[in-house]
């Protein structure tokens, strides 16, 4: 069960994708899997890392997966990360692309009409 | 063959062989002659006589083999208090019998020559133990006397002449019936029917009689001949209305490494009526 | 010597040949007939050209006698040469068969070589009639006798009979092993509904099977009624008296039936007799039976009567029997569980299908009605609801009667005079008979409409009582205070036991006063949980600043003499001073604390002991006992269920306990508690466990063992985030340090471990004043270059986000790092 790490709702015309709690090593993989089931065909994607408290390398080498299949199938997408926090952190301290990292969702959202 | 615990089991004078055995000897009155070192050659008689019929045959093979003769239960001289329903309700029963006696007797390398029913009696006898049988000479085998339209085999009968054999198995028992005994004895207008009867041979317990027709006629061994791995000859009448010709060939078609002879001799009985031809088939394919 | 008296005439031998009173044949060996004379030609009517060289003798025969012929007669005549008296069935020119005698003799010639057969034949039609009226009368005397056997193997079965069913079926088949009759039926007399009903044949096709009112025509009935023998000898006289035998007769081809009543009571006069049952047996053709046939058929109706009335005693006594044992048992199955919901599959189950083929719990009362069926096929629904309804709101039973087209009774369940709701039940084929069972069912239903109330009641109960306790045990307990930490764990007993007393607690008393309490009040259910609540608020309205540990549990001494329930709980309770680190505690009849301080053994807290609260005969001097721990030091408050079990004694519980508690000295606070449970308990569980642990003080240095297990890796953060959390270590370099760490176990377990699920990983940490310091130590073998693909993002992050980084591969791999503390620090 990833329930209590992952949660899929829709905003405006995306399929938004809420992370919260710890992602680590040892749920990264299952979340991962649950996120593919859900997204493989949606249009625009927000994964939304406010609230989560800590990501590690396995955290990023998913969402690096993800955002990487999700540009090969030309799905835009934005991954919410907030100006401060764990996640923002370490996904600076890996570089991980700017261009898809926004600060809150509306703007993320905006993002992706353009 | 010793059997030191049983008591009966003393030298007897009478007996060729020094030993008389206690069970098949007396319940099948077993009678060895012959050759006490030559090959043993079993003669089993068919349905209606006794060991009585191979008179003619048998002496003709006694400096070469050691004869063994003997009744079935029920018949000739046999132990008529050993007939059990469930044993003797097959051929199979019949063929225990053989090979008990053989155990009984240590017979191996064995010649059997049965006649009639005693041939396929012998036939499972050799399936079963086919250590202990060097040759079967089968003189007018048939391993169904009932004609089966549906299969295409015809033996010779159909299920109401059976029915009307064991009428005439009435008709000619009558007298002889132990249950009708009283009865008889009672009638003062039919004293001769309390004498002795006759006909001494081939004397038979009507009811065994009786059952012993039903197994014999309702029988049905076809399957078993292609089991057989005796070498085996058939001896086949002219004119034989128990096994004609055709269920000869049947045999002979179906029975592996079998040696088909036909016989001058007519009726069913060729050890009787021609004992002579009977010997030279036999000695000639032995 | 006589003289042969002269003829008046001469004899001619050829005239005596022809004309002889006997057939004469003659014929080759092989049987063909070479001389026949007229008397067999004019007996036979064939003519001599047809047999002479063309016919054998055999030819003449019958096809039995030809079988004969060649079986018998032949190998008899060459044996010895004649044979007498031989019967055998000639077939004449027409077809007729004449009944003959046969005499042969075989004539051999100077060789001995067999030349010819002469025979003669007797006509034997007079003879073999007499023969055949011999041999009738052998079958008389033989079916006498076998009358009397069969009579006799029926009389010993009938001994050995214990039920109607094993009467009827030795009596059924005794008319035809007796009198050769065609097939014969059954039919019992119910005196309870009124009607005979047929239950055995050995030819069901034959005959009327319905049922029958005692009063009914047929003649079953009236020879019933009138109970004596009456034997229908043809069809004209059933049509005279017995019209309904008429078709079933004619049907099956039987002119003649036997009714035959099986009776009990005195034999000689009819007005004794009672009439069980009838044995009607019937014949192909018209039989006549004989005198001593109806004899043996009366003494036949009577023995099966006395056997019958005998078989229905010990019939009822046994149904008796086993009703009552039923009901006993299945009371016992019932209070076995104690929910509702499983008592009333249990109910089912006893039902079907041993009573019934279907039956049906409805229980109107309580928040939503149930509705439990079983067995198959579910009756008409509204026919049933219709019923249903009448029985609720009448509470009287209805039962299903012959025809009826629900065939379902259904009756009220009822308990301390309230209909709760309805059981509805089919009964089962060989039971069908609900009006006769009207005491069983109705003291079933009683039974189990108060074995359900009280289910009822008690599932009530306990969801009262559960919810009672976790909104009790949920209360907030004190957090985010970095002077100490505390973890609580409460696991339920196993399934379907109620709930039980045991409690935990931790509360400020003052900002600097922590007290925590664990405790356990006897017995379970509703009761104990209201008590333990009221302990519980009773425990925190009693502490104070001032008074300490055991004024407190005097307190609750006190306490007890307004709640009863309260008396001889156990509670063990200490009250911690945050500033300085000292601890007062005392124990009211409760497990000792098990104390672990950061060097040294795990200890049990052996000190201020006394009785539980309010014992009468224990000791009530309460006492405290107060020592300083220091920081980093871990005390386990816990309940009876964590060491109790029935398999081991109480002190190696505590054995093991304090050995689990010392191997899991390192391990994380958080998940200990549910770790020790999972080791002590397991999951089969006879009793509550209730757990308290509580971390004391900062450690200058945090010293953690983990195993190579990744879920381990969030758990050993949290203990990390709050040390230094509790150091005022600020969030930017927390949470670089947290993400270094992981990191680096994480490598540890994927690189060093890879192979080796059990290895174990030490993890040590130390603050000063401008740095933090991780050490992350493991055994393993690490294989290959490091900066594979996956994990080289975790070497890269670890170097990103601390300002030093280390390795040290000399005894597994030592990873050490160091970042400066930033200046948000506090």
């Amino acid at each position: 069960m990833t329930d209590q790490w992952v949660t899929f709702s829709r905003f405006g015309d995306a399929e938004l994708v809420s992370l919260t709690g710890e992602i680590d090593l040892a749920n990264a993989p299952e979340i991962g899997r649950a996120i593919v089931k859900r997204i493989n065909q949606a249009g625009k994607v927000l994964i939304d890392l406010t609230t989560v408290s800590f990501l590690d390398s396995a955290g990023v080498r998913l969402l690096d997966a993800l955002v990487g299949d999700l540009y090969e199938h030309g799905t835009p997408t934005r991954l919410v990360v907030g100006e401060r926090g764990a996640a923002r952190m370490t996904l600076q301290l890996c570089s991980f692309r700017e261009d898809v990292l926004a600060t809150d969702l509306d703007r993320a959202a905006a993002d992706l009409q353009v | 063959m010793q059997m030191p615990d049983n008591q009966g089991d003393v030298p007897d004078a009478s007996e060729p062989y020094g030993y008389r055995d206690m069970r098949t000897t007396q319940r099948n009155a077993v009678t060895l002659t012959g050759n006490p070192t030559g090959q043993p050659m079993v003669f089993a008689h068919g349905y209606g006589c006794d060991q009585n019929m191979w008179r003619l045959v048998a002496p003709a093979f006694a400096d070469t083999h050691r004869l063994v003769l003997f009744d079935h239960v029920g018949n000739g001289k046999s132990d008529l208090s050993a007939y059990d329903d469930d044993r003797y309700s097959t051929l199979e029963g019949y063929a225990r019998d053989i090979l008990e006696i053989l155990h009984e007797h240590d017979l191996r390398d064995v010649v059997f020559v049965g006649h009639s029913v005693s041939a396929m009696i012998g036939v499972l006898a050799a399936i079963e133990e086919p250590e202990r049988f060097a040759k079967l000479v089968l003189v007018g085998p048939s391993p169904r006397y009932i004609n089966e339209p549906t299969e295409d085999y015809v033996g010779g009968f159909d299920r109401a002449d059976i029915e009307s054999l064991l009428d005439s198995l009435d008709s000619n028992y009558l007298g002889w019936s132990s249950t009708m005994a009283p009865v008889i004895m009672g009638n003062p207008d039919r004293p001769e029917l309390g004498e002795e009867l006759t006909n001494s041979f081939c004397r038979t317990d009507p009811d065994i009689a009786k059952k012993f027709a039903r197994v014999t006629f309702l029988s049905d061994n076809r399957d078993d001949l292609l089991r057989l791995r005796t070498p085996a000859l058939i001896l086949q009448c002219s004119d034989d209305v128990i096994a004609p010709d055709c269920v000869g060939d049947y045999v002979h078609k179906h029975t592996p490494n079998s040696t088909l002879m036909r016989l001058n001799a007519t009726g069913h009985c060729p050890n009787l009526s021609a004992p002579e031809e009977t010997i030279d088939a036999m000695k000639a394919w032995l | 010597m006589t003289q042969e008296l002269r003829l008046p005439w001469d004899e001619d031998p050829d005239d005596l040949y022809e004309h002889a009173p006997c057939g004469y044949l003659t014929t080759l060996p092989d049987g063909t007939i070479v001389r026949v004379n007229q008397t067999f030609l004019t007996w036979t009517g064939y003519t001599r050209g047809e047999l002479v060289g063309h016919r054998r003798f055999r030819d003449l025969l019958s096809s039995g006698g030809q079988i004969y012929h060649e079986t018998h007669y032949a190998p008899l005549l060459r044996m010895q040469d004649e044979v007498h008296e031989l019967a055998f069935d000639v077939v004449c020119a027409d077809g007729r068969q004449l009944p003959t005698l046969v005499n042969s003799m075989l004539g051999r010639d100077e060789s001995g070589q067999p030349r010819a057969i002469r025979t003669m034949i007797f006509n034997a039609t007079e003879r073999r009639q007499y023969e055949k009226e011999l041999l009738h009368a052998r079958n008389i005397a033989e079916a006498s006798e076998r009358r009397v056997r069969v009579l006799q193997q029926i009389v010993a079965d009938l001994a050995a009979a214990p039920t109607e069913a094993e009467v009827a079926e030795s009596v059924v088949r005794a008319p035809e092993a007796a009198f050769g009759a065609a097939s014969s039926s059954i039919y019992l007399v119910d005196t309870e509904r009124d009607l005979i009903v047929a239950v055995t044949s050995t030819d069901p096709t034959t005959g009327n099977w319905d049922d029958m009112p005692r009063s009914s025509a047929r003649a079953v009935a009236r020879v019933a009624e009138r109970g004596d023998l009456h034997v229908v000898a043809s069809l004209t006289e059933a049509k005279q008296h017995f019209p309904d035998l008429v078709e079933s007769m004619r049907r099956s081809g039987r002119n003649t039936v036997v009714l035959l009543p099986l009776t009990t009571g005195p034999t000689d006069e009819h007005g004794g007799v009672v009439t069980l049952g009838v044995l009607a047996f019937s014949f192909k053709g018209e039989h006549k039976l004989t005198d001593g046939e109806l004899r043996v058929v009366r003494l036949l109706g009577q023995q099966a009567g006395q056997a019958l009335d005998r078989a229905r005693l010990y019939d009822d006594a046994r149904r008796r029997e086993e009703r009552s044992k039923f009901l006993a048992e299945t009371t016992g199955a019932l209070d076995e569980v104690h929910r509702l919901q499983p008592r009333i599959h249990r109910l089912l189950d006893r039902l079907v299908p041993e009573v019934a083929d279907w039956a049906e719990v409805r229980l109107q009362v309580g928040a939503v009605p149930i509705e439990e069926p079983k067995g198959t096929p579910a009756p008409d629904t509204e026919l049933l609801m219709k019923r249903v309804a009448k029985v609720a709101a009448s509470g009287e039973p209805i039962f299903a009667l012959e025809g009826d087209p629900l065939d379902c009774s259904v009756l009220p369940l009822t308990a301390r005079g309230l209909v709760l709701g309805t059981l509805a039940l089919r009964m089962a084929p060989d039971r069908r008979d609900a009006a006769g069972e009207r005491v069983f069912l109705s003291d079933l239903a009683d039974r189990a409409g108060l074995a359900l109330e009280n289910a009822r009641l008690y599932e009530q109960e306990r969801q009262i009582a559960r919810t009672l306790q976790r909104s009790l045990l949920a209360g907030d307990l004190p957090s985010g205070d970095n002077r100490f930490a505390v973890e609580t764990f409460y696991q339920a007993a196993g399934q379907d036991l109620e709930v039980g007393g045991d409690w935990y607690d931790a509360f400020l008393i003052t900002v600097d006063k922590l007290a925590v309490v664990v405790g356990d009040v006897v017995g379970r259910g509703i009761d104990a949980a209201t008590t333990m609540g009221q302990l519980r608020s009773a425990v925190r309205a009693l502490a104070s600043n001032e008074d300490g540990p055991a004024r407190l549990i005097e307190g609750l001494d006190r306490f007890c003499e307004r709640v009863e329930s309260a008396r001889m709980a156990t509670v063990a309770y200490a009250e911690i001073d945050l500033t300085t680190g000292e601890i007062a505690y005392c124990c009211a009849g409760h497990l000792p604390p098990l104390l672990q301080e950061p060097a040294g053994s795990p200890e049990f807290l052996m000190h201020a002991r006394s009785a539980p609260i309010g014992s009468r005969a224990g000791n009530l001097s309460r006492t405290e006992h107060r020592r300083r721990l220091s920081a980093g030091s871990r005390m386990l408050l816990y309940t009876d269920g964590l060491i109790e079990r029935r398999s081991r004694s109480i002190d190696k519980g505590f054995e093991i306990l304090a050995r689990e508690y010392a191997r899991r000295r390192d391990a994380p606070l958080q998940g200990l508690a549910a770790g020790l449970a999972d080791t002590l308990v397991g999951k089969d569980h006879a009793d509550d466990v209730c757990m308290l642990c509580l971390s004391l003080g900062t450690e200058e240095r945090i010293e953690r063992t983990i195993g190579a297990d990744r879920m381990q890796i969030a758990l050993l953060r949290a203990d990390l985030r709050t040390w230094l959390v509790a150091h005022g270590v600020g969030a930017e370099c927390r949470d670089a340090v947290l993400l270094a760490c992981s990191e680096a176990v994480a490598n540890a377990i994927e690189h060093g471990y890879r192979d080796d699920p059990f290895g174990m990983i030490d993890v040590v940490a130390t603050v000063t004043d401008d740095a933090v310091e991780v050490r992350v130590t493991d055994r393993g073998t690490w294989r290959g270059p490091l900066g594979d693909v996956s994990r080289g993002r975790g070497l890269q992050l670890i170097r990103e986000s601390m300002d030093q980084v280390l390795f040290d591969r000399s005894d597994g791999t030592t990873v050490t790092m160091r970042r400066r503390r930033g200046e948000d620090d506090q």
